[in-house]
């Protein structure tokens, strides 16, 4: 190993003590018993007031979900996760309903201070509307009332529930359905909170929508249930931010994000997930295993999917689009950073099912230390996809040699006149460009994040302004430490 | 400037400098020149101190200080300056973010203020201009999909942003056509100056045509085997390497 | 319940005390596992359950069967899996029979060949050879549909260098099953250059499995064409075990009417420097199916690895389908790693220019397949072997692909 691999190794693995999200915030929580059975289900749908239909879908999902045995093809080592061993509701003790921000409690909106999304602030700054889910429950959404005017729904789920069930019954379970895997089954059937949007006909949602998950409570798994439809000709970009606090306990964090696009509707959906990744010898961090899925449901609709993984100890998520509908668009643009210990096995699935349905993929890989980062994904060219078009490339980047990049693509073409075309490569941090760096002054680790930042800037172009600055900085961070 | 003593250098265990001196005063420009596979560019890549470039003897001194300890970038910082026989492609890293990030590392390295956006970008403007570089080149990834030409303006520019006290430049004549030669050259010229030294690595004698050196130095099987005036270059011009090879023999 | 075992066990049984060597425990290491069904990662794309339930007898040796030859060069000839002795005139040893465990190997039918074969050539290169090798590898199809299974090993020495020429075909019409395995190994700084012609008959299954490895120095060029076999795999397992191996896989196929042609490669970098190249292209047509699975593994610590793979595909028809899976695995820093992968028609810009210029769409196609295919027969000097693949190539055309 060459010396200046050998001392990034070092300043990455001291990413651990540099997480600066691992506060904890003191709030007294409700909590449901530890475990899981029907009656946590049944407690859940209670505490939420929820229809009958809705209880009968999670206890459903429930019992398959007992019939079921965790995925062990993913090139992840798990340690066993005990489901009984962890609290499955916890939300912090509030008030009974919100009228306004004030009522918020203040620890919590400190908190997101804390986290850089003053929610308050929100409403001075034109742009985001903020959705914060904090364990498992929402706490407050911002900018409501304006987006009300242009008929934008943007709410807790649970509130999406009472107010608009209609919707929610029709397209919940409807891209993922709750038998659809191990952890989706498993939120079926306990996810407390989450968003819901719902975009009308012709409306082009006035501001970036955003949601912050954090999870706060020790051995909480948090389980939130994200539901985006947007009805003909709309479009809305929503933006996914996540920390959680530094703990010597692994967390679970299984999600399930469904989109819905009809015709020529556009959604936009963009992740900054730093979850908390562990210590620098692998204690403690989030299990992240998500399931994130968008249906092209309408022709010429488009689903783009971007994401920066920077955090959990492990990841496993695979954000799909479903191209169903004739000229649909479907995109995946990836950063995943490893370190420490970290596992990532993150990619997409790409099925095309419309006529000249279009996909592009673009995944970069950075792993360091001893972690382990692969790209999982699946192009599938169905017999209806005349004309279809995808473009695949993974780009992977090594940074000293503990660690591992993994590359696991399917290819799956059942038209002729479809065309796929997929590349991918595997290097390590370039010293020839690390020199070029450093002779014209750039200190080395400057020049580590300058590399990597240029490596991933066709995926860092993808994201909205504020975030792309967010996840910039991120990167540089985790890489930052320095050299002797 | 620089001093250099006894110098032996090698490459995977392979001596490629044999004992080179070298002394350079400050706003001097001095030459050197070989033929291939004498030594020339591992005798930049040892100054600007790469990896892979073992020294076996001797030693550098630079403004007095040791040379040979500091690193790629203290040496930077310190003002030495290496234009690249072949510049490296960073792809995804603006020329521009580039640029302003070494240049501020060297202002801070200095203790200077570094340039907000619209100061840097006046700065950087007015010198690219200069060089007959347009603002399109500026916009891409660094030296990515830049020709040749492009490729070593780049580096004058960089050269003229960064204000180094001692330049290398390591072959910056090679892949230019006879209009370029003469924008780089004039980039150079301007850049002379009292306090600033200049180490021209070259094979022919094109580019002393006109960046005209105080001295010019004949380097071949890793030694200086002859130094001289710039009418030495001209003589290497006309008679070639083997006469001095021979002499040496 | 493990796929194909209780015949095979009965097929096993009524020819064992007949095999050299003791083979008990290669069987059990194959009814363990049993036929590998689409639920093992590495046979997703290819079912073998048709052919696990179909019965084959083991085939006999045939002693009279007339085998056309290529060429008049040096040959070694099997027919259903056994030496032919009075047609071989390259001298060989004969195999005789497993060195437990390791030739039962990771693959289930690998160990069924371990288990059931009744011989095979074993094939030592000491110096350098000028003039290739044939090998030909004939099954005579019958009543029984008859399963060949051979075990074969080519032995390269420190100072050798040998071209081989593996040919496999069928005598007559008709089915069988073909289960066999060349074993190559590579000593420091040896050349093996190795030919694989499989143009069995077209009712024919065929697996054949290929384990390699490579010493330090040691180079291995293995290019493979395939046109027969109603269902065919060719596995590859190459380990590229000494500092500075070279490997170099390529592989044309041609296939139609519901064919399916199966080619899947592992390759472990495991010493550093060491280097790998596969290339595949294929056409397919009718309802076939193509299956490109390659796998680059680099161990820790094999530093300067470079592993590069390449797969493309042409689909000629509206039912024609092609799966591919390029891995990469990479547990070293300093490498140089990719793979590609593309799918899909005949490049309509192309077509039409042709087509503009007066070529009749049919013929154009016809240019455009063999264009895209001659990468791949660019390598191989003119000869019998060349004028085969290209006979070949012609018949896939003229059937209407």
């Amino acid at each position: 190993m060459s010396r200046i691999a050998a001392e990034t190794v070092e300043q990455v693995r001291s990413l651990g003590d540099r997480y600066k999200y691992g506060f904890v915030t003191d709030i007294e929580s409700e909590q449901a018993p530890k475990g899981l059975n029907e009656d946590i289900v049944r407690f859940i749908s209670a505490m939420k007031d929820e229809p009958g239909w809705l209880l009968e879908w999670r206890l459903e999902a429930f019992r398959h979900w007992q019939t079921m045995t965790e995925p062990n093809w993913a090139k992840l080592g798990i340690p066993m996760i005990d489901y009984q061993d962890a609290y499955y509701y916890s939300a912090p003790k509030q008030k009974e309903a919100l009228n306004s921000l004030d009522e918020v409690d203040p620890e919590l909106l400190a908190t997101y201070d804390k986290l850089g999304i003053p929610l308050r602030e929100q409403e001075m700054l034109a742009g985001v509307a903020v959705d914060a889910v904090f364990d498992s429950v929402s706490v407050a959404t911002t900018f409501k009332a304006k987006l009300e005017e242009h008929g934008v729904i943007f709410c807790p789920i649970s509130e999406a529930v009472q107010k608009h069930p209609d919707l929610v019954r029709k397209y919940l379970g409807s891209v993922v359905p709750y038998t659809d895997n191990f952890f989706a089954t498993l939120n079926s059937a306990v996810f407390t909170d989450g968003s819901f949007v719902f975009i009308p006909k012709g409306v082009r949602c006035p501001m970036e929508l955003s949601t912050y998950f954090r999870i706060n409570a020790a051995n909480t798994g948090q389980f939130e249930r994200t539901l985006i439809i947007a009805e003909d000709s709309s479009y809305v970009s929503y933006l996914e931010g996540c920390t959680a606090p530094m703990r010597d306990e692994h967390q679970l964090h299984a999600a399930v994000v469904e989109l819905v696009a009809l015709d020529d509707a556009e959604i936009k959906y963009s992740t900054v997930q730093n979850w908390y990744p562990g210590d620098e010898n692998g204690v403690g961090g989030i299990f992240n295993f998500v399931t994130k899925r968008g249906a092209c449901i309408g022709a010429r609709s488009k689903i783009s999917w971007t994401q920066v993984e920077t955090g959990s100890a492990i990841t496993w998520k695979y954000p799909s689009c479903m191209l169903h509908g004739a000229d649909s668009v479907g995109e995946f643009y990836s950063i995943a950073i490893t370190n420490n210990y970290q596992q990532a096995d993150t990619g997409t699935k790409m099925v095309h099912m419309g006529a000249r349905s279009r996909s592009r993929v673009i995944s970069k890989g950075i792993s360091a230390g001893h972690a382990s980062n692969a790209y999982r994904g699946l192009v599938k060219m169905l017999p209806g996809a005349g004309k279809a078009r995808n473009y695949t490339q993974c780009d992977s980047l090594l940074i000293g040699s503990k660690c591992g990049a993994h590359t696991f693509p399917y290819i799956e073409s059942q038209n002729r006149s479809a065309r796929v075309e997929h590349e991918a490569t595997t290097s390590k941090i370039d010293d020839d460009q690390l020199f070029y760096c450093r002779q014209r002054g750039i200190g080395e680790e400057e020049a580590v994040a300058l590399i990597v930042n240029g490596f991933c800037r066709e995926v860092l172009q993808q994201l909205p302004m504020e975030f792309a600055v967010e996840a910039q900085k991120l990167v540089g961070i985790s890489l930052e430490g320095s050299v002797g | 400037m620089l001093e250099i003593r006894d110098l032996h250098a090698s490459v995977e265990g392979q001596a490629i400098l044999n004992g080179v001196d070298l002394s350079v005063g400050a706003g001097e420009v001095h030459a050197v020149m070989g033929p291939n596979g004498s030594g020339k560019s591992t005798l930049s890549y040892v100054l600007s101190g790469r990896e892979g470039y073992a020294v076996d003897r001797g030693e550098v001194l630079y403004d007095g200080r040791d040379l040979l300890e500091m690193e790629p970038e203290e040496r930077a910082t310190a003002g030495l300056f290496l234009a690249f026989q072949y510049p490296v492609e960073i792809p995804g890293v603006g020329t521009m973010t580039f640029l302003r990030t070494a240049l501020n590392a060297v202002r801070r390295s200095r203790g200077g203020d570094e340039l907000d956006a619209m100061q840097f970008l006046r700065v950087v403007r007015q010198k690219a201009r200069a060089l007959g570089i347009g603002d399109d080149m500026l916009k891409r990834a660094l030296n990515v999909g830049f020709s040749g030409g492009e490729k070593k303006r780049n580096e004058m520019l960089q050269l003229a942003v960064l204000e180094p006290r001692l330049a290398i430049l390591d072959e910056t004549d090679s892949g230019l056509d006879i209009d370029a030669l003469k924008v780089v050259a004039e980039g150079v010229n301007a850049l002379r100056s009292p306090d600033r030294a200049m180490l021209i690595i070259t094979h022919y004698q094109r580019l002393l045509d006109h960046i005209v050196p105080d001295r010019v130095h004949v380097l071949a099987k890793g030694r200086i085997l002859r130094s001289g005036g710039s009418e030495l270059a001209h003589e290497l011009e006309e008679k070639g390497y083997a006469e001095i090879l021979s002499e040496a023999a | 319940m493990t796929l194909g075992v209780d015949t095979y066990r009965e097929a096993f049984e009524s020819i064992r005390a007949s095999l050299p060597g003791e083979r008990g425990a290669a069987f059990e290491a194959f009814a363990a596992r049993g036929f590998p069904t689409n639920r093992v990662e590495a046979w997703k794309y290819t079912s073998l359950r048709p052919l696990a339930r179909q019965r084959f007898a083991p085939a006999a040796p045939d002693r009279e069967a007339a085998v056309p030859l290529m060429g008049e060069g040096p040959r070694i000839v099997l027919v259903n899996g056994f030496l032919r002795e009075d047609l071989t005139t390259v001298p060989v040893e004969r195999w005789a029979g497993p060195r437990e465990p390791a030739d039962a190997g990771g693959e289930p039918l690998v160990a069924l060949n371990a288990a059931m074969a009744g011989d095979g050539y074993v094939l030592t290169v000491g110096d350098a050879r000028d003039e290739p090798i044939e090998i030909v590898h004939a099954t005579v199809p019958g009543p029984t549909g008859p399963v060949a299974q051979s075990r074969n090993r080519i032995l390269v020495g420190s100072g050798g260098a040998a071209h081989v020429i593996e040919r496999h075909i069928g005598l007559g019409a008709g089915a069988y099953f073909v289960n066999g395995v060349t074993e190559v190994e590579v000593a420091a700084g040896g050349r093996l250059r190795h030919t694989k012609l499989q143009d069995e008959g077209a009712d024919a299954h065929h697996l054949w499995f290929m384990p390699a490895r490579l010493d330090r120095d040691a180079s291995l060029e293995s290019t493979v064409f395939t046109f027969g076999a109603r269902l065919s795999r060719n596995q590859i397992e190459a380990d590229l075990e000494g500092e500075g191996a070279s490997l170099v896989l390529e592989g044309a196929y041609a296939v139609t009417g519901r064919q399916l042609a199966d080619h899947t490669s592992r390759i472990e970098h495991r010493a550093p420097a060491t280097t790998s190249r596969q290339t595949y292209k294929g056409a397919i047509g009718g309802q076939a199916r193509g299956v490109f699975q390659g796998h680059i593994v680099v161990s820790e610590g094999a530093q300067k690895a470079d592993g590069h793979q390449l797969n493309r595909a042409l689909l000629l028809s509206g039912r024609a389908e092609i799966d591919a899976k390029p891995v990469l695995e990479i547990y070293a820093d300093d490498v140089q790693c990719s793979h590609g992968a593309t799918a899909g028609d005949i490049d309509g810009d192309a077509l039409f220019y042709l087509r503009s210029r007066g070529i009749p769409a049919d013929a154009a196609r016809g240019l455009l397949v063999r264009a895209f295919l001659a990468e791949i027969l660019d390598g191989t000097p003119e000869g019998g072997l060349r004028s085969a693949v290209e006979k070949r190539i012609d018949g896939f055309l003229e059937a209407g692909a």
